[in-house]
């Protein structure tokens, strides 16, 4: 009898445990994910003091058709991105996997260059290359003498240049990461079968490439579902679902506001929901240690040289905005006007940075800012994951969909929720009016960045054996000792790796700031977009410098120290 | 079904010697064995044999044919991986008609030859399964179905019973040989095992460093090893220094641990000149133990004795200090004691005297 009584109290008591961290976690996922979703919602279902679907109605069928054109032109673009990107990713990963040419590592490495470009500045160097008066312009028309430029990065075209250039990259690392899992005996054994080379490519090599193609189709739509910075800069008179909401904002017009996050979050999060049941539903990994797939050596001179030269004019291409970026961060305002090329270069931007607070300012509030915000990712990204790797309960999965939502939610939408959830003195605002302040950014960008500190530590903690915790407790230490002693190190790389993660995606934050800043918080990119507007192009560029700066720093020390793989940090 | 040839073969990547001047002949119908420790050379050669890897020199036949340089999915080999590379994505069917489907053979003569070839496994009713489905001798049968459903000329297993745990791996041991038995197919096996080897092969090829060492069937292998290497890499034996004293009609005399012996010339690899140190090799179950001193005969103090169940393996000290090793049946077991004084002999005909030592790998 004992016995048994005291089996329950432990296991009620191991329950306890549980609850008691759940509690902070389930506080902050339904106070600052759920309850501001709600509220959107809320606004969008309220007209004129009636409930209804009313605005739905117009949306869908309104005399101007507006929205339902930004709906569609979103879609369309979001389609084309992914064919685009599919079209460059796909290939080059297959030749750097397949073949081995002088440079190839030089190549690989430049190919996931434009990963290190925050989405502002992406697409700003576009447009100082290829923009109306960009550098490449100039110098087509310079070179065949023309009156007017020849082209200009806008609409369509534009957008869907920029969405290429930083998404080919989802598909590059996805398919790369699943051709190394790939075990070449596979391939090797339906030749021996008698089957050639394009068989195989059709029959075996492809369909094993098939999730990792839909996963990253998913992945490059709903970025592009998503994408604010490129139509912001460059759609024209184009209409696109997320720039909408930003407009419906400015014009005052809330409750239109609502309706288009509503619209957008339902897209988002049936793409969310869908790739988390095909990641679930088949997977082949099938490689083991000691396989290595093998590089053909290209032996053909003419081949060979060619792969080279593509190559090198592919670092071009990849590299030209960073270059671009340094090379302008070098010249003073003012200086850079109807020449074709900039003529005069000094260190002023930079020294600037030293001298005007009104300078550094931006800075500060970013560094300042996003620090908070990966604080707080970090503190509730280590007790997340541990939950939902190491503890059973019921609504695991729901808790899973919450924690993923934030970053699924474009940055568009979720800046809305928190306007209409912390407009008004809330709750979870703990009585204040949050919108206006210095906190809702931190909060903003905090909220963001969850998964990306959950996904690595939840990798991290299911890589761990349950025996280690337990041995642990078996040695006399408490759970609090054990998990500090004995799991926390263990899981630290990954979670380090996550928070720098979090903090450099911050620091480079546009979308959502762009709703939600103050004149007392502005970060470095609403900086960078006065700078634009001033036509000092310098001093936006020398911002865009630092930011690389800190991406690369960052990357290059969890590559190294930390042992992130590039792959895993989609 | 086909024999298979190679003349002067070598197999060089970038500054490491795959495979160095192969010269082999496997016949007709035949069980071959490719032995050797890792990285000696066995998949190497197996895969020039299938197409994946191009030989540096030489050429190789397939029957009359020379497949030197016949790109792999024309060559109508058979083979299983050591992984046995499944397709993830097919079901049993697909994967056993694969071969079959890129030969474009038709719909129900391909339903027929699965059919039957799953029944020869084993593995009716398997059909439509997926792969991730089955047990690792199950995924085993389905490789094998795979590689023989196109009636390849020739078989090749590149380790196919490693990833198998100990019971399954003596089952699927004789399937093999059955399966073989039933089609008659020339099939070439590499294994690192020795026992593998022995029981399984028609004849086999000893591999060290890229190089063959040397072929035969497993009793010449085991009872007439060539050198050092295959001696103690096939089964196990006592290896000794020995000086050369004298040469006598069929037979040479050497001096090793202090005791005189015999070796017929027969057993003796290279000139055997006098004076010269060579290497006096006796498998632990040909050594005899005798109570007095006589010709072969060496005085042993024992140092362990290690009681089998169906054998005793007993450790003895020469005076000189050389470690022997012996192992009687059980029902020769005389009640021997650990530190008693005892002598062996080493029979004239079960000696070897080789050149070399022979590096342990
Ligand atoms: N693709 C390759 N590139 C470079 N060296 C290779 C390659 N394949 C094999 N080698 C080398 O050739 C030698 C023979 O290799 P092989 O794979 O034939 O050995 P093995 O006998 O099959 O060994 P194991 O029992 O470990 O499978 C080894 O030294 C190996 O390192
Ligand atoms: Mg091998």
């Amino acid at each position: 009898m004992r016995r048994k009584a005291e089996i329950v109290l432990r296991h009620v008591w191991r329950n306890r445990t549980t609850w008691i961290l759940l509690l902070p976690v389930l506080f902050v996922l339904i106070g600052y994910v759920l309850y501001p979703t709600w509220q959107t919602f809320v606004n969008s279902i309220r007209f004129n003091g009636h409930w209804g679907f009313e605005l739905y109605r117009r949306f869908f069928t309104g005399d101007s058709l507006s929205n339902l054109e930004a709906l569609w032109n979103s879609v369309y673009l979001s389609l084309l991105s992914v064919i685009f990107s599919a079209l460059i990713g796909v290939p080059l990963a297959l030749i750097f996997h397949r073949y081995d040419f002088p440079g190839r590592r030089l190549f690989q490495m430049a190919a996931v260059m434009p990963m290190v470009l925050p989405s502002l500045v992406g697409v700003m160097s576009f447009l100082f290359l290829y923009g109306e008066s960009g550098l490449v312009t100039r110098t087509v028309q310079h070179l065949l003498g023309l009156s007017t430029p020849p082209f200009t990065l806008s609409g369509v075209p534009g957008i869907l240049l920029v969405h290429t250039y930083t998404m080919y990259v989802y598909f590059y690392l996805t398919v790369s990461s699943a051709l190394q899992g790939l075990n070449p005996s596979v391939e090797e054994a339906a030749v021996n079968l008698g089957a050639g080379p394009w068989t195989v490519f059709r029959k075996i090599t492809l369909p094993l490439l098939t999730p990792s193609l839909i996963a990253a189709s998913l992945l490059v739509f709903m970025t592009s579902m998503a994408s604010f910075s490129a139509p912001f800069l460059l759609a024209g008179g184009y209409r696109v679902l997320s720039l909408q909401i930003y407009f419906s904002k400015l014009n005052g017009d809330m409750q239109m506001a609502a309706v288009q996050s509503v619209i957008l979050s339902v897209v988002s999060i049936s793409f969310l929901l869908f790739m988390r049941w095909h990641q679930g539903r088949r997977d082949y990994h099938i490689s083991e240690k000691g396989v290595s797939g093998w590089r053909r050596e290209v032996r053909n001179p003419y081949v060979k040289w060619m792969l080279v030269f593509l190559g090198i004019l592919m670092v071009a291409v990849l590299l030209l905005p960073h270059f671009t970026l340094i090379l302008l961060s070098f010249v003073p305002e003012g200086t850079w006007t109807y020449q074709t090329y900039p003529t005069e270069f000094s260190l002023e931007n930079y020294i600037l940075l030293m001298k005007d607070p009104s300078i550094w300012e931006p800075i500060r509030n970013s560094l300042w800012m996003a620090a908070l915000a990966t604080a707080g990712n970090l503190l509730f990204g280590v007790l997340t994951a541990y939950l939902l790797v190491k503890r059973k309960f019921r609504g695991k999965n729901l808790l899973d969909i919450l924690v993923m939502l934030p970053w699924a939610l474009p940055a568009t939408v979720v800046a809305m929720n928190l306007i209409f959830a912390f407009n008004v003195p809330a709750f979870f605002g703990f009585g204040h009016v949050l919108v206006g302040t210095f906190w809702i950014l931190p909060l903003a960008y905090f909220i963001r960045h969850i998964p990306l500190v959950v996904r690595p530590t939840s990798a991290a903690f299911a890589q761990l054996d349950d025996s280690l915790e337990e041995a642990a407790r078996n040695l006399g230490a408490g759970w609090f000792t054990a998990f500090r002693r004995v799991i926390l190190p263990l899981v630290l790389p990954g979670m380090m790796a996550g928070a720098l993660l979090a903090f450099v995606t911050a620091v480079g934050e546009f979308v959502s700031s762009v709703l939600l800043y103050t004149i007392d918080n502005r970060p470095i990119s609403i900086e960078i977009m006065n700078q634009l507007r001033m036509f000092n192009l310098g001093q936006a560029s020398a911002y865009a410098v630092y930011q690389i700066l800190l991406i690369a720093l960052v990357m290059f020390v969890s590559n190294r120290f930390l042992g992130v793989k590039m792959q895993n940090t989609l | 079904m086909s024999s298979v040839r190679f003349e002067a073969i070598t197999k060089r990547f970038q500054d490491v010697i795959g495979v160095a001047n192969l010269n082999l002949e496997i016949r007709n119908g035949e069980f071959f064995t490719l032995l050797g420790p890792s990285g000696c050379g066995k998949t190497t050669t197996l895969r020039m044999i299938a197409g994946f890897t191009f030989p540096s020199e030489g050429r190789i036949f397939l029957g009359e044919r020379e497949i030197t340089s016949v790109p792999p999915h024309k060559r109508n080999t058979g083979m299983v991986f050591q992984n046995y590379a499944l397709f993830p994505h097919m079901t049993v069917m697909e994967n056993v008609a694969f071969g079959l489907t890129v030969r474009k053979l038709s719909k129900p003569e391909r339903t027929k030859r699965v059919k039957d070839i799953l029944q020869r496994v084993r593995l009716e009713g398997f059909e439509d399964r997926k792969i991730s489905e089955l047990s690792g001798g199950q995924q085993q049968r389905v490789a094998l179905a795979r590689a023989l459903v196109i009636r390849p000329s020739i078989l090749l297993l590149d380790e196919p019973l490693s990833n198998l745990d100990a019971r399954l791996r003596e089952e699927m041991r004789s399937e093999i040989l059955a399966l073989h038995r039933s089609f008659g197919i020339t099939t070439v096996y590499v294994t690192h095992d020795q026992t593998e080897a022995l029981t399984m092969s028609d004849r086999i090829a000893v591999f060290q460093r890229g190089t063959c060492q040397q072929v035969g069937t497993p009793e010449e292998i085991y009872q007439s090893p060539k050198n050092a290497f295959v001696a103690s890499f096939v089964g196990e034996t006592n290896l000794l220094p020995a000086t050369v004293l004298k040469r006598e009609g069929d037979s040479v005399l050497v001096c090793a641990a202090s005791a005189l012996f015999e070796v017929p010339v027969t057993a003796v690899e290279g000139e055997a000149a006098v004076g010269e140190t060579m290497w006096l090799s006796i498998r632990p179950e040909a050594v005899e133990i005798v109570t007095g001193p006589g010709s072969n005969t060496i005085s042993v103090t024992t140092e362990l004795i290690q009681f089998m169940g169906f054998s005793i393996h007993c450790t003895a000290k020469a005076e000189d200090g050389t470690r022997l090793r012996s192992l009687i049946l059980n029902h020769r077991f005389q009640g021997m004691k650990e530190g008693e004084a005892l002598f062996f002999h080493f029979p004239a005909e079960r000696l070897r005297l080789f050149a070399q030592r022979g590096e342990e790998e």
